[in-house]
C-alpha cells in the first residue's frame, strides 16, 4: 500500500483561508493594469511573427507577369502532394519561355512546410502570414493561380493584419475563397 | 585478344575495339557526350578521357583502339593495355572539361525541358564542380526552329555533333552541319532547307543535353513525373522497340528503346508521333447502330444481338471473319480457333490494310510499306489465311466479325464488296472509322498503347506490348472480347483469365512458336519459326 507523505503540514491561518482568498483577488486587480495577453480576435487581428507559413502566394515580377516557369519544382518537393501545375510554353516574346496555364493548391492536403517555397528556382511561390481562410466547402479551398496571384497583390504592401490593425480595410477576395 | 585492365577489372577484347566500347560492355563507367554506339566516332567531346599507362598525355577513350603488344613489352608482365578511370589527373582534367562545356550554359534547368534526363546534370553533378570561374558575359543566342518538329536552343549546345553525323550517316539527308568556327559555331540548317526526313525525332533522343528538342513534347509535362513503359511499335511491321512515356494515363511522348533485333537505337516519326491519333474520342462503349445514328448499349445486349443476328441469318455456318495485322497474335489467334469449330476456317480471310513502298536509309533503319504492323503474325496465327477474300463471297449472308484494331483498315473495292454483301456487321475495334462507320454493332477494345500482348515484326520477331495506359469507359481487352464472342458462337467456354494465357496456348500450338513465351520475350522479343534455330 502506497503512503502519502505530506512534506508541508498546514497551519491554523492556512486552514482559515481568508488571507489567501485576498491574495488572489489583490493579484486580479493588479492585472488589470498590466498589458493583456489576449487580443478581442477578430476586432483586432493575430499579427504572426515574420516568417510564419500561411497562405501560399505565386509572386509577379517587375512587368506584372507571373514569376513562375512552371518547372514543378514545388509539386515535386511537395511532401503532400497538394500542387498541380500544367506548364504551357509562355505567350510573351521577351523574358522566360515557359508559364503555367493551371495552378493548384489544395489547401486541405497542404501541411504548410514551406518545401514549394525551398525548392522554387525562381522565388515565385511564398508562403504568407494568412491564416484566416476557412470556408464552407472542400472546393473553395482548392485555390488556383488567379487565387494565388490575387494574395500576392494583397499581401505584397506588407503584413495584411498589421494594416487591417490599423485600419486599413482589405479584403482577401481570391475568386473562390 | 589483348588483355586490358581498366581500374582495377581485367578484361580480354577484340583487338580494334576501342577502349570506351569495352568499359561500357563491363558495366565501367566512363562520362561520354559525342559517343553514340550508332554513330563513328569523333573525341570532340573530350570528356572521356583517360589515362593510359605509356602514353605521356590523357586520351579519349572513345577513339583509343586497343591493340596487342609484343610479349616482352606487355605491361607488368601481362597486360596490352591499362587504363585508369579515376586517377587524379583525369578527375581534374574532367572538371575543368565539364567546366569549360559550361561555360556559356545558361543554367535554366528550371524552363529545359532535357532537366532529370541531361547529362551535363548528371555529369556536373558527379564529376563536375559547384562554381564557374567564367566571369564575362555569358553568350546568349535566340532558339531556332530547325524544322520537322524540332527546336534548337544554341546556348545549351555543348558542339558534340551527334545530331550532325545521324544526318549525314542514318538518314543520308545532311540537313545539319557546323556553321562558322570557334567560338562562333553552332548547329545550323542551310537557309530555306529545314530538317525535313522521317527520322527527324531521333536527334531529340540521341542529343545529351537540352539543345534539340521535340516541340511536340517541349513545356508539356517534366521527365521525372513520367512512367516509362516498354512496348513495340505497331504502325508498321518493322515493330520497332519503344518506350512509352504517359502520366496520370496520358502519354506525352514516345521515345526509341534499343533493340538490335529490330529498329536498333532508332524510330520513326511516324511512330513517334503516332500517340497523338489514338487520344482523342476513342470508342468507349459498345455501339449499335439505329435509324438515326449510333446508340450506346451494354456489353450483354451486345453480345446477345450478335447471337440473335447469327441465328436469323444463316447459322454459324455463314459467319464470317476477317483477321487483323494491326491488332496483336493473341485475339487473331482466339478468333483462328473459333472460326475453326464455327467453318473448318474457310470463313476467314484477312483485313486488308495499306500498303507503300518500304523507306531504306544508308543508315540500315527500314520503315516497312506494310502498314499492318502484325501481319506476319495473323498469318502464324490462323494458318490458311493467305486465301483471298473471295472465298468469304460464298454462300447466304450471313454475320461478319472484322478485327479492325485502330481504324487503320483499307477499304479495297474486295472488302466493300463483302461489306455489302453480309446482312449483319460486327467490328471489333478501338477508334471510330471508315470501317466503324458501315458497321451495325461496334465492340471497342483497349488502343494500341493500352493493349498487351505479343507482337510478330515482319523478321519473325515476337516482342511483347505492355499496356501504357488504362482503357477509358467500358472497354475490354482485345483477347477476352473475340473470346467471349467464340463463346457465345460456338457454345463453349475458354479457359483465358489474361493476355498471357493466350500466348501460353499459342505457344502449344502454334508452329515455330514453341520457344515463345511472356518470360523468354523479356525486353528484346525472341525470334519465331524456323528463325529460332
Amino acid at each position: 500500500m502506497a503512503t502519502v507523505q505530506r512534506t508541508y503540514e498546514p497551519q491554523f491561518s492556512d486552514r482559515f483561508y481568508l488571507p489567501a482568498v485576498v491574495r488572489g483577488l489583490w493579484m486580479t486587480f493588479v492585472r488589470i493594469f498590466r498589458r493583456k495577453d489576449t487580443i478581442p480576435y477578430p476586432d483586432r487581428k493575430y499579427v504572426p511573427a515574420d516568417g510564419y507559413r500561411g497562405l501560399q502566394r505565386l509572386n509577379k515580377d517587375a512587368e506584372g507577369r507571373i514569376k513562375c516557369v512552371a518547372c514543378e519544382m514545388c509539386q515535386t518537393a511537395c511532401p503532400a502532394h497538394c500542387i498541380t501545375i500544367v506548364p504551357s510554353p509562355a505567350p510573351w516574346d521577351e523574358g522566360e519561355e515557359r508559364y503555367p496555364v493551371q495552378f493548384d493548391i489544395d489547401l486541405l492536403r497542404c501541411i504548410f512546410c514551406g518545401f514549394c517555397e525551398l525548392a522554387c528556382p525562381k522565388e515565385a511561390i511564398e508562403l504568407t502570414e494568412i491564416y484566416d481562410y476557412a470556408s464552407y466547402t472542400r472546393d473553395d479551398l482548392i485555390i488556383n493561380m488567379e487565387g494565388l496571384l490575387k494574395v500576392y497583390d494583397v499581401t505584397s504592401q506588407g503584413n495584411i493584419y498589421k494594416r487591417q490593425n490599423e485600419g486599413e480595410s482589405i479584403t482577401i477576395d481570391t475568386g473562390k475563397l | 585478344m589483348p588483355l586490358l585492365k581498366i581500374d582495377h577489372q581485367e578484361l580480354e577484347v577484340a583487338a580494334g575495339s576501342q577502349v570506351l566500347e569495352a568499359a561500357l560492355a563491363a558495366g565501367i563507367e566512363i562520362p561520354h557526350y559525342c559517343y553514340h554506339p550508332a554513330l563513328s566516332v569523333v573525341g570532340s567531346c573530350r570528356m572521356c578521357i583517360v589515362e593510359v599507362e605509356g602514353m605521356p598525355k590523357l586520351q579519349t577513350a572513345c577513339s583509343t583502339p586497343i591493340g596487342e603488344l609484343p610479349a616482352d613489352r606487355k605491361v607488368d608482365g601481362k597486360y596490352d593495355m591499362v587504363v585508369h578511370t579515376e586517377s587524379e589527373k583525369v578527375v581534374a582534367a574532367r572538371k575543368l572539361m565539364l567546366e569549360f562545356l559550361l561555360l556559356n550554359h545558361p543554367l535554366d534547368c528550371p524552363v529545359c525541358d532535357q532537366a532529370g534526363e541531361c547529362f551535363l546534370q548528371d555529369y556536373s553533378f558527379k564529376y563536375g564542380s559547384a562554381h564557374s570561374r567564367f566571369i564575362e558575359e555569358k553568350r546568349v543566342r535566340p532558339a531556332e526552329d530547325l524544322g520537322s518538329g524540332v527546336a534548337i536552343n544554341h546556348d545549351r549546345c555543348i558542339m558534340c555533333t551527334r545530331c550532325v553525323r545521324f544526318t549525314r550517316e542514318i538518314t543520308g539527308t545532311d540537313e545539319l552541319f557546323v556553321m562558322d568556327r570557334g567560338y562562333s559555331n553552332r548547329i545550323a540548317v542551310f537557309d530555306g532547307l529545314p530538317l525535313d526526313n522521317p527520322l527527324a525525332g531521333n536527334v531529340a533522343d540521341i542529343c545529351p543535353v537540352g539543345a534539340l528538342l521535340l516541340k511536340d513534347y517541349m513545356h508539356t509535362t517534366r521527365v521525372w513525373h513520367l512512367s516509362h513503359t516498354e512496348s513495340v511499335c505497331n504502325e508498321c511491321a518493322s515493330g520497332c522497340s519503344i518506350t512509352v512515356d504517359a502520366r496520370d494515363n496520358k502519354i506525352y511522348r514516345i521515345i526509341s528503346r534499343e533493340n538490335p533485333q529490330a529498329n536498333g537505337y532508332f524510330i520513326c516519326d511516324y511512330g513517334r508521333y503516332s500517340f497523338h491519333k489514338y487520344a482523342d474520342s476513342p470508342l468507349t462503349r459498345p455501339l449499335q447502330r439505329t435509324k438515326d445514328g449510333w446508340e450506346m448499349i451494354d456489353w450483354d445486349t451486345a453480345y446477345r444481338q450478335v447471337l440473335e443476328q447469327v441465328q436469323a441469318t444463316g447459322g454459324k455456318g455463314a459467319v464470317r471473319a476477317l483477321a487483323s495485322p494491326t491488332f496483336p497474335n493473341e485475339p487473331n489467334f482466339v478468333l483462328g480457333q473459333f472460326m475453326a469449330r464455327l467453318s473448318d476456317r474457310k470463313n476467314i480471310a484477312l483485313l486488308p490494310t495499306l500498303k507503300e513502298d518500304d523507306q531504306e536509309f544508308p543508315g540500315g533503319f527500314r520503315i516497312s510499306g506494310e502498314k499492318g504492323g502484325n501481319l506476319r503474325g495473323v498469318q502464324a496465327m490462323v494458318p490458311g489465311l493467305a486465301a483471298a477474300m473471295k472465298s468469304l463471297m460464298r454462300g447466304e449472308p450471313g454475320v461478319l466479325i472484322a478485327l479492325d484494331g485502330d481504324g487503320r483498315a483499307h477499304l479495297t473495292g474486295e472488302l466493300k464488296r463483302l461489306l455489302e454483301l453480309v446482312a449483319f456487321k460486327v467490328v471489333v475495334a478501338s477508334m471510330p472509322s471508315d470501317l466503324t462507320a458501315q458497321a451495325d454493332l461496334v465492340l471497342p477494345v483497349a488502343t494500341p498503347y493500352a493493349r498487351e500482348g505479343t507482337m510478330t515484326n515482319d523478321k519473325g520477331l515476337v516482342q511483347w506490348l505492355q499496356p501504357a495506359l488504362h482503357p477509358a469507359g467500358e472497354v475490354r481487352p482485345d483477347w477476352q472480347v473475340i473470346a467471349e464472342l467464340g463463346q457465345l458462337l460456338t457454345g463453349e467456354g475458354h479457359l483465358y483469365t489474361c493476355a498471357g494465357d493466350v500466348t501460353w496456348k499459342i505457344n502449344q500450338t502454334t508452329p515455330g512458336y514453341s520457344q515463345i513465351t511472356r518470360f523468354r520475350l523479356g525486353r528484346t522479343g525472341q525470334l519465331s519459326g524456323s528463325e529460332a534455330a
